[in-house]
């Protein structure tokens, strides 16, 4: 399916609109966002067939010259230049305002569309899922709910300003497998979730895994709080992932150096981290759930190398903080939804692969964890502390794992010691296509991040 | 967009939908963003979401679908999805349960609008009223007023309309000084009654930024081992909700409590009553998302666990004869407060985590902890840098709680009323 017949609809009179209302304002746009989840789950005792986070509408901005302003609304078709100027009419305030300049862009006429390379019917959909978490109950009684989980995004977005006319249909797909096992008291949940352009792979994959996954939940049983302390630790891919989101991603985005809230400001062109890192972000940068053909400020997907060889070189910009900072745009302006702002975001963020095998790390480590599944993390951008949950970890003894678990395991400290004691980077790393990221506390969009495995010291608790 | 009138109609004219809910909001929000005390951007929003679930009944079993109705549906559109919905609940069949019965129909819609504009105003006047004085200041803060006005029907009859208005403040204070530079978070979800409130909350946030500034690393304070340590704000809000969770009827219905009825959840006595509406909470709601007009119920009592709650469906799954539905608001009151004699001792009060945790099927909490304040006496020592853990089903059986009283009003989760502080004997700092 291509872009919504119902935004498609709309161009023309996002164009009026944009006509009209440059009579008034210096820089107008429209963004039209629609866009569809279907969610299928099969679980223990409970199936759901849901269209869930389903929105559509517009965002106009405005530019009067002093400071910009926006509208939100479910339709534009009919809606007049006046009752936008209406609504967005400050009081008196008391208040300056911020000096920005006027978004300057280029011309340009585009359109993209990738859809999802194999669709299932929902009743296919269904019974994979369902096969799936039989599967996992009738490994062993401890599994008291197995929930498998397939969900679709389709996203369609049209861009009109002055210079551009953008449309843009995507779609992605995640499975997920939740799991909860119980002995007497003791209860463990333990998740995986794989993503792809793809429902059919995406399905097929999370089928290979459903039997590890079991495994590792009833292992979870015996897990034991780890002892607090300073530990030589080997990261998966998706705890290089969470660390590589907190500890840099939110740090660069630009429109915290817009507020003087980043530290990363003072630190360009210096050594943040050990010089076997390179990190990227960007919707161009890996085809994965943050993959979009251009951002909510229509501007077009880029891959940005933040991290070269260690040294901090760049950061991630939304238009306004890229026009406020005198930098060109990297297309990371995006928002929760049509009904709030944009701002500087995170898309597939990721460490680059390194030289290291895998079992020479391991073979390295005296006495320390494997860390593995990544649960939640908080970043900290004026301060670079940093607090990475993951769901469990592997005690390793003299290069081989023990079979001793412990869980949940926060790493925390700071982002400077963390990064600088990464000592080897496997050559082998892997993109988690499923991820929702917060600004702060709020504003959640669909992410991605990954990596290699890495060897640190970190402190754990 | 569809009126729901005539959404309704189409739902009544597919004869294999044998049940419904709607829900309508209509979302008006009028907001501001600044950085530092310069407005950035104003932004205003006029949006509206209709989401109906339609239900087929077969052989004993119950499927349900959610169909999201937008702007760009028509009659045709809408008639398409309702059919694919009919389908897909075919697919999705679980045991029956019944939709919540009408008892009362609540209409509290208010007659009167507020300008949006002029609450976020008013509220971004008092925010910065705060930094007088002050030698830290407010950045990045954002102001959001809103006013969402819901309607709630379902095939048997219930029929509800309310709004709600509300303002929602989130802001980062800073403190730059010779030393390295600073932030804590600050964010306050509240009704739009008294923005004078701000000012003083905002107030403290700056004083706590300041300390901050000054905060020592944990290494390098003796903390005396007959330290209490005390969580408020946040993380005592997700610890009373994790109490009232082990007895939802979903958690039970799952099996993934840890508590029946009559368990003595808590050697530490203490009633905890949830509630939909309370006052000086935001967030409170007459009715659950299933439309049952929700009561108080009691579901700890002096410790130990004297009812379950929820929602409809688990309810009936459970066999309760009255189910309450689902509640928005944690109170807990009757608990045993702090001795004096206590209180003598040093208290680390832990005020900011970078993200409070707690895992409800461990019951591990703890986090990074961006401030703490050491309190000894008349001394106060802020400390940073460092975490704390614990197991929250082992560690309540010694706590203890303060005589004062606050409140912790959360947006789209449960909020909490009740003391300020928790103490306990035993918490692992690294």
């Amino acid at each position: 399916m291509a872009l919504e017949k119902f935004l498609k609809e709309r161009i023309t009179d996002a164009e009026v609109l944009v006509k009209e209302l440059r009579k008034t304002f210096e820089y107008v746009s429209v963004l039209g966002s629609y866009t569809r989840t279907k969610q299928i789950i099969s679980s223990t005792r409970m199936s759901a067939a849901d269209d869930i986070d389903n929105e559509c509408g517009f965002v106009i901005r405005l530019f009067d010259g002093t400071h910009y302003s926006e509208y939100s609304t479910d339709e534009i078709r009919g809606l007049s230049p006046e009752k936008v100027i209406a609504s967005v009419k400050l009081p008196e305030m008391k208040q300056p305002f911020v000096k920005a300049p006027v978004l300057e862009e280029e011309e340009m006429v585009k359109s993209f569309v990738r859809e999802d390379a194999h669709p299932m019917s929902d009743e296919e959909i269904m019974e994979q899922l369902k096969a799936i978490r039989t599967y996992c109950e009738q490994k062993d009684e401890r599994i008291i709910n197995a929930q498998a989980m397939y969900r679709k995004r389709s996203v369609s977005k049209i861009f009109v300003s002055g210079k551009k006319v953008l449309d843009q249909h995507y779609e992605w797909v995640n499975a997920m497998l939740m799991l909860s096992a119980r002995e007497g008291d003791v209860i463990q949940q333990h998740y995986t979730v794989e993503g792809e352009a793809d429902s059919r792979k995406a399905l097929d994959e999370l089928d290979q895994r459903k039997d590890a996954e079991a495994d590792l939940v009833l292992r979870l049983l015996k897990a034991t709080p780890v002892e607090p302390g300073v530990y030589d630790v080997i990261t998966d891919p998706t705890i290089s992932g969470l660390i590589c989101h907190e500890a840099f991603g939110h740090g660069v985005e630009q429109d915290m150096v817009v507020k003087h809230r980043a530290k990363s400001a003072n630190y360009v062109n210096k050594q943040v981290g050990s010089t076997l890192l390179n990190m990227h972000d960007g919707a161009g940068a890996v085809l994965s759930a943050a993959s979009y053909f251009f951002d909510d400020d229509g501007v077009l997907a880029q891959d940005t190398h933040i991290i070269e060889d260690g040294i901090l070189k760049r950061g991630i910009s939304d238009a306004l903080s890229a026009l406020e900072l005198g930098q060109k745009p990297s297309g990371n302006g995006r928002r929760e939804s049509y009904q709030r702002k944009s701002y500087s975001r995170m898309t597939n963020t990721f460490f680059s692969p390194g030289k290291d095998k895998v079992e020479d790390m391991f073979r390295s480590i005296k006495h320390g964890y494997y860390l593995c599944n990544t649960n939640n993390g908080m970043e900290d951008p004026k301060n670079w502390q940093i607090q990475c949950t993951a769901e469990y970890g592997l005690e390793i003894k003299d290069g081989e794992l023990t079979g001793k678990i412990i869980a949940p395991v926060v790493i925390s400290g700071s982002v400077l010691d963390l990064l600088n004691s990464i000592s080897m980077v496997s050559d082998e790393y892997k993109i988690i296509g499923s991820g929702g990221c917060g600004k702060g506390h709020k504003e959640w969009v669909f992410v991605s991040d990954g990596g290699p495995f890495m060897k640190a010291r970190a402190k754990l608790g | 967009m569809m009126t729901i009138n005539e959404l309704k109609k189409l739902i009544e004219n597919n004869k294999d939908i044998s049940a419904y809910e709607i829900r309508n909001t209509v979302n008006e929000s009028y907001q501001f963003f600044y950085v530092m005390e310069e407005l950035e951007t104003n932004r205003c929003v006029n949006a509206e979401e209709t989401v109906a679930v339609v239900y087929t009944d077969s052989e004993g079993q119950r499927g349900s679908s959610s169909v999201v109705i937008t702007s760009a549906d028509d009659r045709d559109t809408v008639t398409e999805k309702l059919k694919a919905a009919v389908r897909k609940a075919g697919q999705a069949a679980n045991p029956y349960y019944p939709l919540a019965e009408k008892t009362e129909n609540i209409h509290t819609v208010s007659d009167s609008t507020c300008d949006l504009s002029l609450i976020a105003r008013n509220t971004a006047d008092a925010v910065f009223a705060a930094q007088a004085g002050s030698d830290a200041q407010l950045n990045a803060t954002e102001i959001f007023a809103d006013h969402n006005t819901i309607r709630f029907l379902n095939s048997s009859g219930i029929d509800h309309s309310y709004d709600t208005y509300s303002v929602f403040c989130e802001t980062i204070p800073s403190y730059d000084g010779e030393k390295e530079d600073v932030e804590l978070y600050f964010s306050r979800y509240a009704d739009i009654t008294d923005p004078a409130e701000f000012t003083e909350t905002v107030g403290t946030a700056l004083s706590n930024v300041r300390y901050r500034y000054e905060a020592l690393k944990l290494e390098d304070v003796t903390v005396p081992e007959n330290c209490l340590v005390a969580v408020q704000g946040d993380m005592l809000r997700n610890i009373m909700t994790n109490f009232a969770q082990e007895l939802s009827y979903s958690r039970q219905y799952y099996k993934m409590s840890h508590s029946k009825l009559s368990d003595q959840i808590s050697a530490v006595p203490f009633d905890m009553i949830l509630k939909g509406q309370e006052e000086g909470i935001c967030g409170s709601s007459p009715v659950d998302p299933n439309g049952i007009v929700l009561k108080d119920t009691k579901v700890i009592d002096q410790g130990r666990a004297s009812a379950f709650w929820g929602d409809q469906r688990f309810g009936y799954y459970l066999k309760e004869e009255h189910i309450t539905g689902s509640y928005p608001v944690v109170c807990v009151q009757n608990y045993p407060v702090i001795s004096e004699e206590d209180l003598k001792r040093p208290v680390l009060y832990l005020m900011n985590f970078s993200a409070p945790q707690l895992e409800s099927s461990s019951g591990y909490f703890g986090g990074e902890v961006r401030l703490g304040l050491l309190v000894e006496g008349d001394k106060v020592t802020p400390v940073t840098g460092f975490s704390v853990s614990g197991n929250i089903y082992e560690a309540v059986n010694t706590a203890r709680f303060s005589e004062e009283t606050a409140s912790v009003s959360a947006k789209g989760r449960m909020s909490f009323k009740g003391p300020k502080y928790m103490y306990f004997d035993q918490l692992k700092l690294h």
